[in-house]
């Protein structure tokens, strides 16, 4: 059995950049020293945080780790839990992990349909031949269901919206808007002042956490989380991580390092980077969009095309 | 030496000082889209495998497709 280097514990993880090997209390409190650091910036009294949780594991972590925070901090906060339910075969069964969450948390919970939001599902789209070859269906799904998480947190009252994003699926995005040359993403990238009173503030927790340290504390620990891959993933994301994974091996911290290095570099010149960029209302649906049409919108025409068709 | 363990349920014989990153390599499975659990446990891994140890990969991202080509494809 390997030792914690900390406690002498059973090790559960080893953590390649600090060479250290970890048991699952000690992962949990350099965690918690990570999550809290974020949630203390970004959480404060009187703000109405909801989780957008999928039952996965970095969702449900995310929950975790913001739920514990206002208790020990004893923040006057009011936490709910909000799922979109996409229409997915595989949704079903992490929406059953989200329920058995919030239901041992006593945190509120809504399940919001793709159908009654949109008037579809992501499930209409399979073994359809999509009109965009440059996009998949991880593209539909994503901002389809960002809007939504949008829209219902801001018509619900909330003032920040907690995500489950982690460490590696930052530094994915953020390579992504590179590789597209994306400047009005990268523009926007971890900002903590939403450009519009119209989109609600996102707080990551996790963001500074890899997704094995996410996923080792997860299986360990038993949090009630669904682990599986969505059956219709595809897309650049795919051999970005690839990429990313390689180079994480040879150079162990370099996702860490890359997405510091990205946060300050673009804090600083945010303002040069968004210059002419401006954002207005879609004029189909009005919510903030630096286009006439909104992509969801842009995106939801040409589904309900496919699926007519 | 040499000691025996089950691997997705398949007994293999390995070096005594076959570590779970050594399986991860022999196996194929990335170190970053996957996840050793030893008897049930996830574990580190520079641990050093025991006779008798269950041994099963997890993957553990979701942007992990059945879909190939996509790399190239994008390349």
């Amino acid at each position: 059995m390997r030792r914690c280097d900390r406690c002498g514990g059973e090790a559960i993880i080893y953590i390649r950049a600090k060479r250290e090997a970890l048991c699952e209390n000690c992962l949990l409190t350099s965690i918690r020293r990570r999550a809290y650091s974020v949630l203390r910036r970004d959480l404060s009294d009187g703000d109405f945080a909801v989780v957008a949780l999928s039952g996965g594991k970095d969702s449900s972590l995310s929950l975790l780790m913001t739920k514990e925070f206002i208790e020990r901090e004893k923040i006057d906060a009011r936490i709910a839990a909000l799922t979109v339910d996409e229409g997915t075969s595989y949704r079903r069964a992490s929406i059953e992990m989200a329920k058995k969450l919030t239901s041992k948390l006593g945190v509120e919970h809504k399940i919001v349909r793709m159908r009654d939001f949109h008037g579809f599902s992501i499930e209409d789209i399979k073994g359809k031949k999509l009109p965009n070859e440059r996009r998949s269906a991880c593209t539909y799904c994503g901002v389809l269901r960002r809007q939504m998480i949008n829209t219902i947190a801001r018509e619900w009252g909330a003032t920040k919206v907690i995500t489950g994003h982690n460490l590696d699926d930052l530094v994915q995005t953020f390579v992504m808007n590179l590789v597209r040359g994306d400047i009005s993403a990268l523009s926007r990238f971890l900002s903590r002042e939403p450009p519009s009173s119209f989109l609600v503030q996102r707080v990551r927790p996790l963001m500074y956490i890899y997704e094995r340290e996410v996923a080792a504390y997860c299986l360990a620990a038993g949090v009630p989380a669904h682990v599986g891959k969505c059956p219709l993933t595809q897309g650049m994301r795919i051999g970005i991580r690839r990429a990313l994974d390689e180079i994480e091996l040879i150079s162990p911290g370099f996702k860490l390092n890359l997405l510091k290095s990205a946060e300050k570099i673009i804090s600083s010149s945010r303002r040069r980077l968004s210059e002419g960029i401006e954002l207005r209302r879609c004029e189909i649906c009005g919510e903030p969009t630096t286009e006439r049409i909104c992509k969801a919108c842009q995106l939801k025409a040409e589904l309900v095309n496919i699926i007519k068709g | 030496m040499t000691i025996k363990v089950y691997v997705h349920g398949e007994l293999l014989e390995l070096p005594w000082n076959t570590t779970v990153k050594d399986l991860h390599e022999m196996m194929d499975y990335n170190r970053e889209s996957y996840m050793a659990l030893v008897n049930g446990r996830p574990a580190p891994e520079d641990r050093y495998l025991e006779d008798g140890d269950f041994v099963k990969f997890v993957r553990i991202t979701y942007h992990f497709s059945p879909v190939e080509g996509n790399y190239e494809k994008m390349r």
